[in-house]
């Protein structure tokens, strides 16, 4: 059982005594939260608590008082008592929730017994047909590589390891499903964005089964891109640390991720930003060209940036510095020319 | 480490291809070489001048630090004489007119701020105006707005008209190095022999702009030896100077700029107000190397784009 945030109590309702007995309890579930009221009784702390589960759409979820068995032994005085009772009622919604959808489709719900999964199923309220539903799969890809790699990047707060989550909603009645991915904090941050993972569509026609495991097949592979890609920044700054070393003004010797210099072109003196992304070398470094003179109209930096020049991921370090001289040399003429009709000293 | 470009060994009149000359910026020519300005003839000590702009072999590096980016705390000490708002420089370029050396320095200062934070935003800058004393007037800050901001103010505040001071025979280096170095505590070196990457370097860029005025040490250099002890320190210098003759004391000042490299990893420019404006930018552009990261001798090509090996 996965709960991802702390536990969140909305404001307590009021008793007939002073102090604040009630509480309601927000878990996270399978996409949704649901929410479901603790009742204390302020005056008897040796009382187990009531719980009060909201009467609409929860297909009559209603366990017996004795199968939790927090609750049957309530002890007050151990501080984990109503954490246990929360984690042992969800963990009989979970239950409950996988048996109504076997009741729908025998077929989807062996599959999600697999997968260990959080399954939430709504339904229309009027007709109580089954509307959608939510199945929220733990997929199991080995972050430790990528974790080990930026251990400075990562605060001790993000390196609670959690694995990445997959929520897929399933719309019943028009039949389509829509892919979530929850993403550790970390990794996200280390990748830039959740939509750099571009994970497949998903069509009805794949089980849940094979759709996790393409999943899972793209997270790793994205893994391994973001840990290699260091090495092959490195030689890439290398390459240009060797082309031209008496230009060079000033590289991130750490990630590699930028490399500045400076060049003359018939005495007209300019420099050269190069910046790399943590996917290369599948996507190509952006080079900007900036005078050493000029600034524009709007006192900033001249400058003109390329993300676009003949490239190839696979060509090596020196030969990549060639070419993107090569690719300057072509350019510098024009750029001179801007410079001197457009730029202001 | 070969610290001699190849033009010493051409017979030493011979400085056409010296780089280190002012140079023309052409616009309109398609130059494939550098042209030099024409050496006027009285000027015999000129080439002793130029000599001194290559490193001193016997000066080598004294201890190698790691070439790591970490962020420079850059002091810009930048000589407020009255000679700098009267020098102007002789060739402009794309039909501007004449500015003084300290306007042409003011837009060179900005390109090198600006440029400088756009390769990495934890640099900081501070500024130390020189008239008979160093006046601290903007402390160290991450964005360069202050000093930029004040480098305008004083530009736009210079009023000709009121000019009546004459400046003093002497700058006393002295002060100035007892001034930087009650700016900002050095990181320490835990181990002299193999020192580790520092949480940040300290670079001092001098911009001097006196012709007729001695530059010397006029009480002890306790203060610069001490910042010099330091592998972390460093020492960049920008000389602004009229054309050398017998009757200014531009090549002694020259000399005494270059002494100030002490440990071998100082950039030391000379810009002459008989060439172009350019060449003070250009300066600046070859200032933004981080010491730590850059190659001591960058001479050798003037970064020609053409010329670098295939």
């Amino acid at each position: 059982i996965k709960i991802e945030n702390p536990i969140s109590s909305s404001p307590p309702g009021s008793t007939d005594t002073p102090q604040n007995d009630i509480f309601t309890i927000a878990v996270p579930f399978g996409g949704e939260v649901i929410r479901w009221q603790f009742i204390f009784d302020g005056t008897n702390q040796k009382i187990s608590p009531d719980i009060l589960l909201p009467s609409t759409g929860f297909d009559d979820f209603d366990p017996e008082f004795d199968d939790i068995k927090s609750l049957l032994h309530w002890d007050n005085e151990n501080k984990d008592s109503l954490l246990l009772a929360v984690q042992e009622t969800v963990h009989l919604f979970k239950e409950h929730q996988r048996q109504v959808c076997y009741g729908i489709d025998k077929n989807l719900s062996s599959e999600l017994s697999e997968l260990l999964t959080e399954v939430y199923l709504k339904r229309a309220p009027k007709t109580k047909a089954p509307k959608s539903l939510n199945v929220l799969v733990k997929i199991p890809v080995d972050l430790k590589p990528l974790l080990e790699m930026f251990s400075k990047e990562i605060s001790e707060r993000d390196s609670i390891i959690h694995s990445p989550l997959l929520l897929v909603k399933f719309d019943l009645e028009v039949k389509k499903a829509v892919p979530m991915p929850f993403l550790p904090s970390h990794f996200e941050k280390i990748i830039g964005s959740k939509d750099q993972l571009n994970i497949p569509p998903y069509t009805m026609s794949t089980t849940i089964h094979q759709y996790v495991k393409k999943v899972e097949e793209k997270l790793t592979e994205v893994v391994q891109t973001v840990v290699t890609s260091q090495s092959k920044r490195c030689e890439y700054v290398a390459a240009f640390l060797r082309q031209f070393p008496a230009d060079v003004l000033e590289y991130d010797a750490q990630n590699f991720s930028s490399i500045s210099l400076v060049f003359s072109y018939q005495t007209f003196y300019f420099l050269v930003h190069i910046s790399l992304s943590k996917f290369f070398p599948q996507n190509l470094p952006s080079v900007t060209l900036q005078s050493a003179y000029h600034l524009t109209k709007q006192d900033e930096l001249f400058k003109k940036t390329f993300t676009n020049y003949p490239y190839s991921p696979r060509w090596s370090g020196t030969e990549m510095a060639k070419r993107t001289k090569n690719f300057i040399l072509e350019k510098i003429p024009l750029f001179k020319d801007s410079c001197i009709r457009n730029g202001v000293l | 480490m070969n610290e001699k470009p190849a033009e010493l060994d051409k017979p030493q009149l011979q400085e056409t291809s010296n780089s280190r000359r002012p140079v023309e910026h052409s616009t309109n020519e398609n130059e494939q070489t550098v042209k030099p300005v024409e050496i006027p003839n009285e000027t015999e000590t000129k080439p002793t001048v130029k000599q001194k702009l290559h490193r001193k072999p016997s000066v080598t590096r004294k201890c190698v630090t790691p070439k790591v980016n970490c962020p420079e705390k850059i002091i810009l000490c930048i000589d407020h004489s009255a000679i700098m708002f009267t020098n102007k420089f002789k060739r402009t370029v794309q039909s501007m007119k004449q500015q003084a050396v300290f306007q042409v320095l003011t837009g060179a200062v900005r390109n090198f701020i600006k440029t400088k934070s756009f390769i990495d935003s934890r640099h900081q800058f501070a500024l130390v105006l020189l008239n008979q004393t160093p006046q601290l007037i903007v402390d160290f800050q991450p964005s360069g707005q202050q000093v930029m901001f004040m480098l305008n103010d004083i530009g736009t505040q210079f009023n000709e008209s009121e000019l009546v001071e004459v400046d003093d025979e002497t700058f006393n280096l002295s002060t100035l190095f007892d001034q930087v170095k009650d700016m900002v505590p050095l990181p320490s070196v835990k181990h002299p022999d193999k020192p580790g990457p520092p949480p940040y370097v300290v670079r001092m860029i001098f911009v001097f702009g006196r012709s007729s005025s001695t530059l010397k040490f006029c009480e002890n250099d306790e203060s610069f030896q001490k910042l010099n002890s330091n592998p972390y320190f460093f020492c960049d210098c920008v000389y602004i100077h009229e054309e050398p003759n017998d009757g200014n004391c531009v090549t002694d000042n020259f000399m005494q700029v270059c002494e100030l490299d002490k440990n071998g990893t100082s950039f030391i420019f000379e810009v002459g107000t008989d060439g172009s404006m350019s060449s003070l930018y250009n300066a600046f552009a070859n200032l933004l190397a981080h010491p730590l990261q850059r190659q001591r001798d960058i001479n050798v090509n003037n970064h020609d784009i053409l010329l670098s090996p295939e």
